[in-house]
Parts: C-alpha cells; sequence; structure tokens
C-alpha cells in the first residue's frame, strides 16, 4: 500500500509525468492491486471533487482576469498605480501585495487570486524589471493570503467540521492577514533597495491625474464587487461572475477594444485552464480518499498522541504534520480529514479552537503554494506561463517569511484572539 | 481532422462558461430586484464547470498543455526523455481506458436508478457522463498520438535504412 | 482479521446522526466477534451527501445516514417524511416511524436499486433563522430565505409569500451576515452548532414540521456477510433507535438552551398563524406530491398513520 500511495506517486512525479496521472495512476494501482475497495469510488471521487459551488469562483474569476488582461483594464490600473506611488523603492512589488490583500477580501479561493492578481501584475513587475523569478514567487505566495483574509472557504469548512463560529474565525484572520502582508512588504523593500529597482520614476501630478481619469472604469471593478459583497447584493463565489460581465461591459461597450468574438476566444482559453487546473484537484481528491479510508491521518494523529512531549513541542509536530499534509492534499480535504482529530487535541492543551483554525488555515495556505503539489503553482504555470524552475527558485524566500509568520501565529495567540476580540467586540 | 473536432468542441466548452457566468448573473439580478431565485441555477453551473474540467482534458491532452513537474526530465539525457515518453503515453492510455471502463459503469448504474438531482431534478447521469465522455475521448487522442509517433519512428527508421 | 470492513458516514458532526453511527459500531463490534471492522467517517469525510447516498447504492460505503430530503433524488417518496403536519413532534414522530405498518412500507423502498433502509428516527425540529424576528407570518412576506433543495419547501415558503431560494450551506452564514439574505431553514441544533447566534438572535420554530433522517445499507453487503451477521447488524440498528430517541430529543432541547444562553430568542408562531401554516404547507404537500402516485399514496399512509398517534 505504501508502494502504491507513498513511492509510486514520487516516482510519476519525478519522470516529468501530468500532475494528475501522477495522482490517478497510483491510485488506480492501489485500488486495483491492494485493495478490496469497488472501482466506482474512482469515479465517484472525481465527481464529488468539483462538484461544489465555491470551487466556481475559479474558472470565473480566471476569465475576469482574462478579460481584464486582453483589453486595458489592466494597463490602465497599472498606469494609475505607477504614476501614484513616484519614486518608492519596490512600488510595484508593494502594489502587488496591497492589491493581494485586497484581492483577499474578495474572494474565498487563493487559486482566483493568483490568476487575477497575476494577469495584471504581472507586466508591472516585468516593466519595473523585477526578476522573473522574484515576481513568480511573490505572486504566487502573496495569492495564498486570499485564504487567511476573509472571506475564505478553507475557514467555511474548519468552522462547519470543527463547529466553531464562523464570524469570529474571519475576525480572527484579518491581523494574521495583515501581519504576513507587513512582513512580505518589508521584504519587498528591502529586495528593491538592494537591487535599486524603480526608482527613476518621480511623482507628477499632470500624469498621476491623467492616469487616474483613464483607469476610472478600470477601478470600477474592484468598487462594485466590494461594494456588492458587503452590501449585501451577491455572494463571493458570485462576485467572480459579476466580476466577468462588468470587464465585458468595460472593454466591448466602454472602452470597444473587445468583440463579441474575441468574448468567445478568452472563453476558450479559460475553459483549457480551467480543465487544467481543476482536473489535478479532482485526482487530488481521490487520492485523498484512500488515504483516509485508510486510515492515515488517524494513526498519524494517534502517533502524534502517544509522543507525550511537552505543549509547544507538540504544537510544533502538529505544524510540521500540516505542513506535509498541506504539501500533497488540498487545503478542504485537509481540513475535513484532521480537523475532527486535532481540534480535541488541541483544546485539551489549552489551546483555542478559532485559534487553530488560524494556525491550521495559515500552514495550508502555505501548503497551497508549496512544492510539489500547490495549485498556486500549477496557476501560475497555466494561467501566467511562468516557468516551474523560475516559480520554484522564487518561491524560497517567500515560503520563509510564511514560516516566521506561522510560528508567530502559533506561539502569539493574541494576534488571532486579539484580532477576534477587537473585531467582534 | 482531430483539431477541428477539438477546436468545436473548446467552443463548446467556452460556450457553456459564458452560460454560466450570464445564468450567475441573472440570478442575482433576479434576486436582489424581482426577489425571484432561479431554481437550480447554481446546480446547473457547477455541472458546466465539471463538463469543462472533463472534456476539456481531452483538449488539453491533444494540445499537450498538461501541468507537470518537468524541471529535473528537461535536462535528461535524450534516450531516457523518449522512453519517459512512451511511458507516459501507454500510462495515460492505460488510465483513461480503466476510468472509461469504470466511469461507463458508474453511469450506467445511475442511468438505471433513475437518480435525479436535488434542485431541477436532471437525471444524474448527464452531468455524470461527462467523464465518460472525457475520459473516452482521452483515451482516443493519446492513441492517435501514439500511431502517429510511431508511423515517425517507423518512417525515420526507414530512412535511415535506406542511407 | 475482520473479513468484512463496513463505512458509515454521515456528514454532519457531534450530533444524533454520529451518535447513531457510533451506538452502532459499538452494537456491532461487542456482537460480530470482530468479524466485521466497523468504520464511522462523520463531516463528509468521504464526500456530501448525494454521492455518499450513489456511493451505498454503488457499493463504494456501506451505510450513509443524511436528512430524508437528500433521497428525494433517489426516490421520490421520500419527500413525504419532510412533509408539514406528519410529525408534531419528536415523540409522536418516533411512535409513528415506529409503528408496523410505516417500518413495512420503508422496507419496501430500494428493493430494486440495490439498497435497504436500515432505519428512519427524528432528528430535529425545523427552524428558520432569520435578521429580522419572525413572530407571525406577515414578517416573511417578499424576505429572502434558503430552504433545503426540496420541492416542498419551495413551494410552501413561496405560498406563505416569502422568496424561497437554494444556497450552498457554507455561504448561508456569511451571507445571512451581510444581509444577502434574511434567513434560513433547518434543524435547531445545526444553528447552535454552526454558532449562527454570532450573527443572528432570532430563531422560529415551525409548527408541526420535523427533521427524519434516513439510514441506507448497501444490498450487496448485507448478502454477503451471511445471514447471521446481516441480522446482527440489522437488530444493532433497532438498538442503536431505541437509543437515539431519547438522545436526540435530549440533544435538541439542549440546543434550544445554548441558543438562548447566547444572546438568542425561540419564537413559535401564536394559534391562528400556526394553523395557517399548517394548512399552507399542507396544500403545498398535496399540490407536490399530486405529480406522483406513488408520492402521493405513501403521504396518505403516513397521514392515516400520524393521526393514530395524535392525542385528541
Ligand atoms: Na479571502
Ligand atoms: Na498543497
Amino acid at each position: 500500500m505504501s508502494f502504491a500511495l507513498g513511492f509510486l506517486p514520487v516516482l510519476f512525479l519525478l519522470c516529468g509525468f501530468p500532475i494528475f496521472i501522477v495522482l490517478i495512476a497510483s491510485a488506480s494501482v492501489a485500488l486495483v492491486f491492494f485493495m478490496q475497495m469497488p472501482m466506482p469510488v474512482l469515479h465517484q471521487t472525481l465527481f464529488g471533487a468539483l462538484d461544489s459551488y465555491p470551487l466556481l469562483a475559479v474558472p470565473f474569476f480566471i476569465y475576469a482576469g482574462e478579460l481584464m488582461g486582453r483589453g486595458s483594464i489592466t494597463t490602465r490600473i497599472v498606469d494609475f498605480v505607477q504614476e501614484g506611488v513616484g519614486p518608492v523603492r519596490g512600488s510595484v512589488g508593494l502594489t502587488t501585495v496591497g492589491t493581494s490583500a485586497i484581492f483577499g477580501a474578495i474572494s474565498g479561493v487563493s487559486a482566483a487570486s493568483v490568476a487575477t492578481i497575476g494577469r495584471a501584475m504581472l507586466p508591472a513587475l516585468r516593466k519595473d524589471k523585477y526578476p522573473e523569478p522574484f515576481s513568480a514567487g511573490l505572486i504566487t505566495a502573496m495569492g495564498a493570503i486570499d485564504v487567511v483574509i476573509p472571506p475564505s472557504v478553507p475557514m467555511i469548512i474548519y468552522a462547519s467540521a470543527a463547529q466553531q463560529s464562523l464570524p469570529k474565525l474571519y475576525a480572527a484572520g484579518v491581523i494574521p492577514g495583515i501581519l504576513i502582508s507587513l512582513m512580505v512588504a518589508a521584504y519587498v523593500i528591502w529586495f528593491a533597495s538592494k537591487h535599486k529597482i524603480g526608482a527613476e520614476r518621480k511623482f507628477h501630478w499632470r500624469p498621476f491625474l491623467h492616469a487616474t481619469a483613464r483607469s476610472a472604469w478600470a477601478l470600477g471593478a474592484p468598487v462594485i464587487i466590494l461594494g456588492g459583497i458587503y452590501g449585501g447584493i451577491f455572494s463571493p463565489t458570485e462576485a467572480a461572475a459579476v466580476a466577468c460581465v462588468y470587464s465585458m461591459f468595460v472593454t466591448c461597450v466602454v472602452f470597444k477594444e473587445l468583440r463579441l468574438r474575441d468574448v468567445l476566444e478568452i472563453a476558450r482559453t479559460t475553459a483549457l485552464f480551467t480543465s487544467q487546473i481543476l482536473i489535478i484537484v479532482a485526482c487530488a481528491s481521490v487520492f485523498g480518499w484512500l488515504l483516509t479510508v485508510n486510515q492515515v491521518p488517524a494513526n498519524l494523529i494517534e502517533w502524534i498522541n502517544g509522543l507525550a512531549v511537552p505543549h509547544w513541542m507538540l504544537l510544533l509536530t502538529v505544524n510540521i504534520l500540516l505542513l506535509a499534509v498541506g504539501c500533497f492534499i488540498d487545503p478542504i480535504s485537509a481540513i475535513l480529514l484532521l480537523s475532527p482529530l486535532l481540534v480535541p487535541m488541541m483544546q485539551a492543551i489549552g489551546v483555542d479552537a478559532i485559534h487553530f483554525g488560524i494556525i491550521m488555515t495559515v500552514n495550508l495556505a502555505i501548503g497551497l503554494f508549496h512544492p510539489p503539489f500547490g495549485i498556486n503553482i500549477f496557476v501560475a504555470q497555466s494561467v501566467l506561463g511562468l516557468d516551474l524552475k523560475t516559480i520554484y527558485r522564487g518561491i524560497i524566500p517567500f515560503l520563509l517569511i510564511y514560516l516566521a509568520a506561522l510560528i508567530l501565529i502559533t506561539y502569539v495567540p493574541w494576534i488571532s484572539l486579539g484580532s477576534m476580540r477587537m473585531l467582534m467586540g | 481532422m482531430v483539431d477541428k473536432l477539438v477546436n468545436r468542441v473548446e467552443t463548446l466548452l467556452a460556450l457553456i462558461l459564458i452560460g454560466a457566468v450570464l445564468l450567475n448573473c441573472v440570478n442575482i439580478a433576479g434576486r436582489y430586484f424581482f426577489n425571484y431565485s432561479i431554481t437550480g441555477a447554481d446546480e446547473l453551473q457547477i455541472f458546466g464547470m465539471i463538463a469543462i474540467s472533463f472534456i476539456g482534458l481531452f483538449v488539453v491532452s491533444w494540445r499537450q498543455r498538461h501541468l507537470r513537474m518537468d524541471v529535473l526530465v528537461r535536462n535528461a539525457p535524450p534516450w531516457l526523455q523518449v522512453m519517459l515518453e512512451v511511458a507516459e503515453r501507454v500510462l495515460t492510455l492505460a488510465v483513461a481506458l480503466l476510468l472509461l471502463f469504470v466511469s461507463f459503469e458508474y453511469v450506467a448504474r445511475m442511468f438505471q436508478l433513475g437518480i435525479t438531482s436535488e434542485n431541477v431534478g436532471l437525471p444524474m447521469w448527464i452531468p455524470h457522463a461527462v467523464i465518460t465522455i472525457g475520459f473516452a475521448l482521452t483515451a482516443a487522442v493519446t492513441v492517435v498520438q501514439i500511431v502517429a509517433r510511431c508511423r515517425a519512428v517507423f518512417a525515420a527508421g526507414k530512412k535511415a535504412g535506406e542511407v | 482479521a475482520p473479513q468484512f470492513t463496513m463505512k458509515l458516514t454521515t456528514t454532519t458532526a457531534n450530533d444524533a446522526d454520529v451518535e447513531w453511527l457510533n451506538t452502532l459500531k459499538q452494537g456491532i463490534d461487542a456482537r460480530s466477534g470482530g468479524r466485521i471492522k466497523v468504520e464511522v467517517y462523520p463531516a463528509s469525510q468521504l464526500g456530501s451527501a448525494p454521492r455518499t447516498i450513489e456511493g451505498v447504492t454503488m457499493g463504494t460505503v456501506e451505510v450513509a445516514l443524511n436528512a430524508s430530503g437528500f433521497y428525494e433524488g433517489l426516490d421520490p417518496r421520500f419527500g413525504v417524511l419532510s412533509a408539514t403536519g406528519i410529525f408534531d413532534s419528536m415523540e409522536q414522530g418516533n411512535k409513528v416511524l415506529n409503528d408496523p405498518e410505516i417500518r413495512k412500507l420503508l422496507s419496501t423502498y430500494g428493493a430494486s436499486k440495490g439498497y435497504e433502509v436500515l432505519s428512519v428516527f427524528m432528528h430535529t425540529p425545523v427552524a428558520v433563522v432569520t435578521t429580522k424576528p419572525f413572530k407571525t407570518l406577515n414578517d416573511i412576506q417578499s424576505k429572502k430565505i434558503r430552504v433545503p433543495g426540496s420541492p416542498l419547501f419551495l413551494h410552501t415558503f413561496k405560498a406563505l409569500g416569502a422568496a424561497p431560494l437554494s444556497m450552498s450551506l457554507g455561504e448561508v452564514l456569511p451571507a445571512m451576515q451581510n444581509g444577502t439574505i434574511d434567513g434560513a431553514v433547518g434543524g435547531n441544533t445545526i444553528f447552535t452548532s454552526l454558532k449562527f447566534y454570532d450573527v443572528t438572535k432570532s430563531m422560529t420554530y415551525l409548527p408541526s414540521t420535523h427533521i427524519a433522517v434516513v439510514a441506507i445499507i448497501n444490498s450487496q453487503f448485507l448478502k454477503s456477510i451471511g445471514p447471521e451477521l446481516s441480522a446482527i447488524v440489522k437488530e444493532e440498528a433497532r438498538k442503536a433507535d431505541e437509543h437515539i430517541y431519547k438522545w436526540a430529543i435530549e440533544d435538541s432541547e439542549k440546543s434550544r438552551k445554548l441558543w438562548e444562553q447566547n444572546g438568542g430568542k425561540s419564537y413559535t408562531l401564536d394559534g391562528a398563524d400556526a394553523a395557517l401554516f399548517v394548512k399552507d404547507a399542507g396544500a403545498s404537500a398535496e399540490a407536490v406530491f399530486s405529480g406522483n402516485a406513488k408520492q402521493q399514496a405513501d403521504y396518505k399512509v403516513f397521514k392515516a398513520v400520524a393521526e393514530k398517534y395524535r392525542k385528541n
């Protein structure tokens, strides 16, 4: 069994086989040769993994991002930002951090953030001559902030699996989200100063006002979407569809840049990206199903429980477990599998369940861009066309920042709980 | 010929995507302005996304656009690359055929049981069948690719023999 | 070593469903002499309700336990269990479900579809949580209310003048917080366990409306374990039923108290409105079931048996 679920996937992965083949072929071998499990489970789980409403935000936001990028919405926003921030070192990098955080308040699915923000910011980062690995790492890693800042699909799943209050969880995610953003921002400033990036430009009122006027329609997109969600007109998933229609309207009717034919052509590209990404999500879920029925997570936790180590060590061990799981399983399955087992264990040593929800979310957020199976990496690869080697290289510093933030969030409960108390009263 | 089919399928998937977007927005407008919701609008959009993902697999396979971790393999010696390519094609075909078989049985059973969806009452074998179709088409293009590859190798061998 | 593995699944956590499954597991563990290995998977660990129900018919999981509404796609007759006016209370409901006539009726479900009904029991009273108090039927006029995906609930709330809609459960709470919707219908325990009291204080119990849950088991599995073990499984299921009757009532009472301890208010409709609700919901049931002869027939049986267990 460990041959089929442990050795084979690693081998197939190293052979450079398509990721979906890596996952589904190993799972099939496990089913056919090692388990007395009816084969229909393959089909059932493939279907079940994608039968999820929040997942719709992925194709919709990719589509919106593509429409904005093919029309001039993206470049208008980029010009506005560049004229506005003036001679600050690392301004475009900082803008990427800021927009990712704002997008985090719109969407609950990280893959959507990487696609949309990446489409918008990558050209600007290139224009300012940021090294490609840095940009790749920045975009993929900052996309993960999406699940820490509310709304967040992983938090919805945690709230229901661990029976915790979703509003409290959302409130508890705000300061950790800001903390991670600030830490990344500090790194961006340091990196830009060291490599002397983007300081020649000076701030002038005239081009800034011109850029503002040119970008008014483009800036309407975030305003309408944020206003719509928090004003109670539509849900975060629906916001993705609204973003598509707004982008169609602005590019086709207001700017007259795209024709209906282009809208269809962009939908074709989006369908292809969607398939590339979601087929991996579906196959990963089959893999997760097999791990569950083989009691792998339960055994791991039993093992940890038997360690009899001090509390701080136990927390560390659980973090390592979550990181390891996050590398191979998507956050939603990971939360479903682990939270019923881990939450009672954590509560027993006095860790608040809301605090632990944030620890778990940040861990799994890291898993979203942690090699090899981070879904954000695949999005950057497919939608942004970035080279895998470039992404892997660029991710490392950001990974270290996230880990540092994770340690703070784990051992300073106030970061989460203080955030909750401040916002919930 | 395959190219033409792939293009048509891709356009169909694009139309499904646009349809889902519009349905979603019509539903928002209906709910907000007219206090009216389309029953099962969310269900239909999800089924559309599932169709895009699985039937799209065939388009992705034909265009050879699969996501993979090929950092190591790219610097491998040519003979190893050829062997891995052969292994990949065979494995893909095997997986696609297995899933075609498993999924066909599943869909046939759904059809027999007459299970319908929660909100629109759509027979569930229809959305489930996109998985069968997706893997059938993927198996077919993999065969076409294997045949084309064998022919190329054979032709090259013949040329080498003549010289 | 165990000869058979039995996977029991549900989508909820820490409620009567999980308690029933755990009780069944203990019972089988004690009596099967280790021949059956029973594994309980709560909280959607093996998939959503529709997938695990399909799973039972396909043999990928052995037992699924879910609210009756989820089985309507498999057999529309399960829809009868959601109808208002059959189950007045948890106690009377369990008596109805335990009646030999109803037992016999339910045992015919699934015969040709590869599953058997293993158990049906009362889970919770149905309540509506709303952002503004819902004390009279007038209070829900034109209100956007999320209802479970059953045609019956949609029809009933439309008939009452509300604007019912379906929405994925995970989005309900944030949608209520932002004001995208005005309320949601569900079992009272789910609202307390998901801590809806952080967002709204108002919960209204609907008269004569309860959630019954259904456990189905794969027929092929029952056959494969042989008559002795299969009898044990069924007997232990009945024992779990006996245990759960009281447990579920206490659990929903506990939830009601917890709601109020967290600042929530519990409402019921007053006499006239309650009668009007039951009448309208009954008319909706007649209308919805009129399209299906089997549903109509079973609805009649249920109504007659329910009447038997009414006090006055
Ligand atoms: Na978010
Ligand atoms: Na991952």
